[in-house]
Parts: C-alpha cells; sequence; structure tokens
C-alpha cells in the first residue's frame, strides 16, 4: 500500500520551492505583511517547507532501503535452505 | 486599517491551491486497486499505523468548526476559548485511550451504534446510527457552507461554486479510495494546516514583540486569563466552575471524543490494539499546542481589526482567520493560507461522510433493509452512500444558510445527542447491571430533556450570561438526566446474562487463554493476535504518556491562569 509520508514530503517540496522561488523573483513585490518582519516571508517560510519535505522524504527512502535490504537477506536465507 | 482588507488572489495563489488538488485527488486514486472489500473501503481494514492514525484522529476534527469557530470564540470570549483544550479535549483523550478503547477496539465493532447492539439491544442502536446520521451530514453540511463563505468574501467567489467544487472533490477522493483515502488526505491536510496558519500566529507575536505586550494590547484584559473570576461567573464567557468543570470538561468534552464515531472510528482503523489505543495519545501532543495555530489568532484579531464582531457578514468573528491572512501574507503565502483552510474544511468534511456512510451502510441498510447480501454489494452501497451523503451534505449547507449563526447551531445539536449518550456509555461499559431498555429509555429522556430545557432558554424560562454557558449547562441537564433514568429503569428491568456481556463491560474481559470460549452463544470466540497487547515497557503504556499528558496540561492551566 502507498506509504502517505511520500506524497507529504513531495507536496511540502513542490510548494516550498513554488513560494520560495516567488518570493526570490520579487514576485511579493505587494507590501501585504505591514513591516511586520524584516525578511523576505515567502522565502523564508518555503525553505522552512521545502526543509521539512527533504526530511520526510529521506525518512521513508531510509525506511524503503531497509526493507529491501531485509527481504533480500530472509529471500538468500530461504534459498540457501532449499 | 480602515476597511476591511481587500484581497484578491494572485496566479501564484491559484498556483499553490491546484498543486493541493492534484496531490488529494492522486491519493484517492492511487488507492483505489486495494479497494476490494467493503472492510477495506469503510473500515480501512485494520492495516494502518498508530501516528497515521493519530493524526487524523485530530484532522477530522481540525474542520472549520475548529479552525474558525475557536478563533472566533477566543475573538469573542478571549483565551478562555483554550479550555475547549487543556480543561476538556486533553482529559477526554486520555480517558479513552486508557479505559474505553479496549472495550471498542477489543469487540471488533465496525461502529459506535454496534457496540450498543451488542452491548444494549436494537432500539438503543438504531435510535443511536439514525440521530448521528443526521448529525454528521449536518456537520459535513456546515463545513461546506462555511468554506463557502470564505471563498465568497475573500476571493469573490460565487457560493454555489464553491459549495459545489469542494462537494466533486471530497467526492473523488472518498469515493475512489474510501477511509483509506479520507485518513490519509487527513494527515496530508494536517501538515498543510499547520503550515498555512502557524505564520499568523508568528507574526502576530513579532508585531506586538511578544506575548507581554500583545497581553496589554488586549481590548479586554480579561482576555488573557483562563481561570479569572470563574467562581462567581463574572468573566468574559459568562460560565461558573460548574459550567467548565461538569459542562464543558466532563459531559461534552468526554461525550464528544469518547463516544463520537466520527473521532472512534479513525482508531478502529489502527493495526492493532495498542495502535489503537496510542492513537488518541499520539494525537493529544499536538493537540496541546493547537491553541496557537486557533486561539492566539483569533486574539490577534480582536487587537488588529477592531470592527470585528460588527453585524457586517463580511466582519462577523467567524472571518478572524481569513481576514488576517488578507491583512497579513504577501501572495504565495495567501495561497497557501487559502489552501489550509480548503484543507480543512475539506477533511471535516470528508470525515463526517466516511462516519455517515459506515453507519449507513452496516447500521441501517445492512441490519434492517437488506440483510445478508454479499460483500461486493455492500461495497457497492457504501460507494452510493458516499455519494448521497455528498449530496445531502450540499443541501445541508443551503439549509445551514438560513440561520444566523453557525456555531451556536452546533453546539446545540452537540449538547442534544452526545451529551445523553455519553451517560449511557459510562453506565454501559463500567455498570453491569445496566439493562438494554434502561438504555434505551435514558438515553431518549436525556435527548427529549436537552429540547426541553432548550425550549425553555429560548423563552426566557432559564438564564445564562451567554449562549456557551448556556449550552454548557443543558449538556450537563440532558447527561444527568440519561444517568438517573438509566440507573432508575434498569433496577426494574431484567439485566442481560453474564455470558452476553464478555469483552463488552470493565471486568469481564474476554480470556484471553482462549479456554472459556468454547461455547457457541459467544459472540468473540477467539482471540486474535492483534486484539492481544505485547508486553510494553513503561513509556510505551497509554497508562503511563496519559500521565505525562495531564502534568503538562496542568502547567498550562497555571501559566494562563
Amino acid at each position: 500500500m502507498l506509504d502517505i509520508r511520500k506524497p507529504i514530503a513531495w507536496l511540502h517540496i513542490v510548494l516550498g520551492i513554488m513560494l520560495a522561488a516567488y518570493g526570490y523573483t520579487g514576485g511579493a513585490a505587494d507590501l501585504r505583511p505591514v513591516g511586520i518582519m524584516p525578511v523576505n516571508v515567502n522565502v523564508v517560510w518555503g525553505i522552512v517547507m521545502l526543509l521539512f519535505g527533504v526530511i520526510m522524504l529521506s525518512i521513508v527512502t531510509l525506511a524503503e532501503v531497509q526493507a529491501k535490504i531485509d527481504s533480500e537477506k530472509s529471500l538468500t536465507e530461504t534459498s540457501g535452505e532449499s | 486599517m480602515d476597511t476591511a482588507p481587500s484581497t484578491s488572489a494572485a496566479a501564484i495563489d491559484y498556483a499553490v491551491i491546484a498543486v493541493y488538488f492534484i496531490f488529494v485527488l492522486g491519493i484517492g486514486f492511487k488507492l483505489k486497486k486495494n479497494m476490494k472489500t467493503s472492510d477495506d473501503f469503510l473500515l480501512a481494514g485494520h492495516r494502518i499505523p498508530a501516528w497515521v492514525t493519530g493524526l487524523a484522529f485530530l484532522s477530522a476534527n481540525l474542520g472549520a468548526i475548529e479552525v474558525m469557530g475557536m478563533a472566533a470564540n477566543a475573538a469573542q470570549y478571549g483565551i478562555m476559548t483554550a479550555h475547549f483544550y487543556w480543561l476538556g479535549a486533553i482529559p477526554a483523550m486520555v480517558f479513552l485511550a486508557v479505559f474505553m478503547m479496549p472495550f471498542y477496539y477489543k469487540s471488533k465493532i465496525r461502529s459506535v451504534p454496534e457496540y450498543l447492539r451488542r452491548r444494549f439491544n436494537e432500539p438503543t442502536r438504531a435510535l443511536n446510527a439514525i440521530s448521528f446520521a443526521v448529525m454528521t451530514v449536518l456537520m459535513s453540511g456546515i463545513n461546506l457552507y462555511a468554506m463557502a463563505i470564505v471563498f465568497q468574501f475573500i476571493l469573490g467567489w460565487p457560493i454555489d461554486l464553491s459549495i459545489w467544487l469542494a462537494a466533486l472533490v471530497v467526492l473523488a477522493y472518498t469515493i475512489t479510495g474510501g477511509l483509506t483515502s479520507s485518513i490519509y488526505n487527513e494527515v496530508l491536510q494536517f501538515f498543510l494546516i499547520i503550515f498555512g496558519l502557524l505564520p499568523i500566529s508568528i507574526m502576530g507575536l513579532a508585531k506586538f514583540d511578544g506575548w507581554d505586550k500583545m497581553k496589554a494590547a488586549l481590548p479586554n484584559p480579561a482576555f488573557a486569563h483562563l481561570w479569572q473570576n470563574t467562581i462567581s461567573g463574572a468573566n468574559p464567557m459568562g460560565c461558573d466552575l460548574i459550567a467548565l468543570f461538569a459542562g464543558l470538561g466532563f459531559v461534552l468534552s468526554f461525550g464528544y471524543w469518547c463516544t463520537d464515531f466520527l473521532v472512534v472510528q479513525r482508531a478502529l482503523a489502527a493495526k492493532d490494539l495498542h495502535a489503537a489505543r496510542m492513537t488518541p495519545i499520539i494525537a493529544a501532543f499536538p493537540k496541546i499546542l493547537f491553541p496557537i495555530l486557533t486561539v492566539l489568532p483569533g486574539l490577534v484579531a480582536v487587537i488588529v481589526i477592531p470592527q470585528l464582531g460588527s453585524n457586517n457578514q463580511g466582519l462577523s468573528f467567524n472571518m478572524a482567520i481569513p481576514l488576517l491572512m488578507g491583512a497579513m501574507y504577501p501572495h504565495g503565502l495567501f495561497g497557501l493560507g487559502l489552501t489550509a483552510l480548503l484543507a480543512s474544511f475539506m477533511s471535516g468534511m470528508a470525515g463526517n461522510v466516511t462516519a455517515f456512510n459506515t453507519v449507513w451502510t452496516f447500521d441501517i441498510y445492512q441490519s434492517y433493509i437488506a440483510k445478508n447480501k454479499s460483500d461486493a454489494h455492500y461495497l457497492w452501497m457504501g460507494r452510493l452512500a458516499t455519494g448521497v451523503g455528498i449530496l445531502i451534505s450540499v443541501m445541508a449547507a443551503y439549509l445551514v444558510s438560513s440561520f444566523p449563526s453557525i456555531m451556536d447551531y452546533m453546539q446545540l445539536i452537540f449538547s442534544f445527542f452526545n451529551a445523553p449518550l455519553f451517560a449511557t456509555f459510562l453506565l454501559g461499559m463500567f455498570f453491569a447491571r445496566t439493562t438494554a431498555w434502561g438504555a434505551f429509555w435514558g438515553l431518549t429522556l436525556g435527548i427529549v430533556g436537552a429540547i426541553v430545557h432548550y425550549v425553555m432558554t429560548v423563552n426566557g424560562q432559564v438564564h445564562y450570561a451567554s449562549v456557551m454557558a448556556g449550552n454548557f449547562h443543558r449538556s450537563v441537564v440532558a447527561w444527568t438526566i440519561c444517568f438517573v433514568a438509566t440507573v432508575a429503569i434498569s433496577f426494574i428491568t431484567k439485566p442481560k446474562p453474564k455470558h452476553e456481556l464478555t469483552g463488552l463491560v470493565w471486568g469481564m474481559e474476554i480470556e484471553e487463554k482462549g479456554e472459556a470460549n468454547n461455547q457457541d452463544h459467544n459472540p468473540c470466540p477467539a482471540v486474535d493476535s492483534y486484539l492481544i497487547e505485547r508486553p510494553l515497557k513503561f513509556y510505551q503504556k497509554p497508562g503511563f504518556v496519559g500521565i505525562v499528558l495531564i502534568v503538562v496540561t496542568t502547567y498550562l492551566n497555571l501559566l494562563f491562569r
């Protein structure tokens, strides 16, 4: 069955890149964050989301690799017996 | 800020929303091939790990009501709104995990009404199944309507378009992937809701240079206190200790978190008993912090948007969060915020619809309309019920639009149905003498009592300081009537024989060795391995983690007293 961590990771990676790129290219020229924060909110938050996505993806990839190693191990063990 | 913030979405905002829709629909279609039996579709086939069910457990409640309603409440009543979390939800979730979940999970019931049939009788189950089915589609309609209102005021979309569009998307992913798809999307939505809402709180605190200075800026200093003047009831919420502890803390919160099938269903989908018990416990940790996402923005809104709460519908308390997003978020982040709202509406709606289709298919259709059909037939019926449930939700959304206040209407429904039901469950699970007819008439009288009490409140015979205080007191009344009537009638009617109660009542657990389970009439003949809890380290036990949760919650109550 589908591992839900994968779509979660990719969604945050895609949205993070979209936000950060939009903020970086000056797309957020409108002054809506009424001078509350001295930073480009889109860039900062985009990077935070991107990082979250990347961490999630590495966790799920590690788990998959581990599962693959385990199943190969049990495969060689059973073939050794026969 | 002089007028309501002008808000229009840019291309980037729509792009963010579009990406989200693609993922939501993708999950539904990816899961479609796994849906082979009615169990897969309606119950997620007992396959899901605890952290997923835990987050879905939370997210199914993170609908419009939670996000917008709690912020609206905070703007109206101040930080006392956090009582819904720190006095109500957390203790109730711990109670569910430690005491009630073993009965739900081990008795292999498919729904809460089914427990009532096994423990009591058919009429009790029918009463609960029908009232629950009505309640869920109404709730789902409320979510749909709230979303349509937001998108009308923020983006200028026509109400009809918003309602039908959201209904179609929810239909697409629930009809393909069933409960699994709903649960998976709820987890996805959980993270999005956090990423979309958290910047409001961060920016709010940054704007005022921290909590202490923000407190000073509040229009009413009592808005910063949880427990000030709670003995006299002279606080913003107008609630005395009885209303808070007995009404909100005990009856309403325990009633909702421990007996509402929408919530319990998520834990029942867990892969084994331990995962099922850990579901509310895992959910409770983020839940403790949720006031940061809901109550805090409400407080920011009262300061930043002083005309909030006026009669203009676009400036009603319910609009606190959308208005703040419009005022604070740049394009891009604004799209993410809208996506978070959209996600919360859809997870609230999908949660209700997936609970509705299960209760309809198993507790009404299979029990009273078409018995002994093939599983494929019930799978088909589950899908049909999903479609029909969504259609009724759409109609309910139009119905709700004629009511002046969504939140009052909703708490009212809860005090009618969930409050007395909790007394029935407490007695059913912990008092073996409770009889079937005692439960049925107790529950009926509790519901009738709540309705009579409501009519008396409307007519002015009973008076409360606020609508909320009235709801809390009404739930105490309904609970007490149900409790007393159930006990009284139980003593004059015949109890069920003991062997029929095995596994359903405290102190009558299923024998795990299996030798006492050979009788033919025993409803639980064999104990499956996933029903036995493996030996646990002390820190893995629900009871221990529950105590940690209670300590942290008590500390927060003292911190903001």
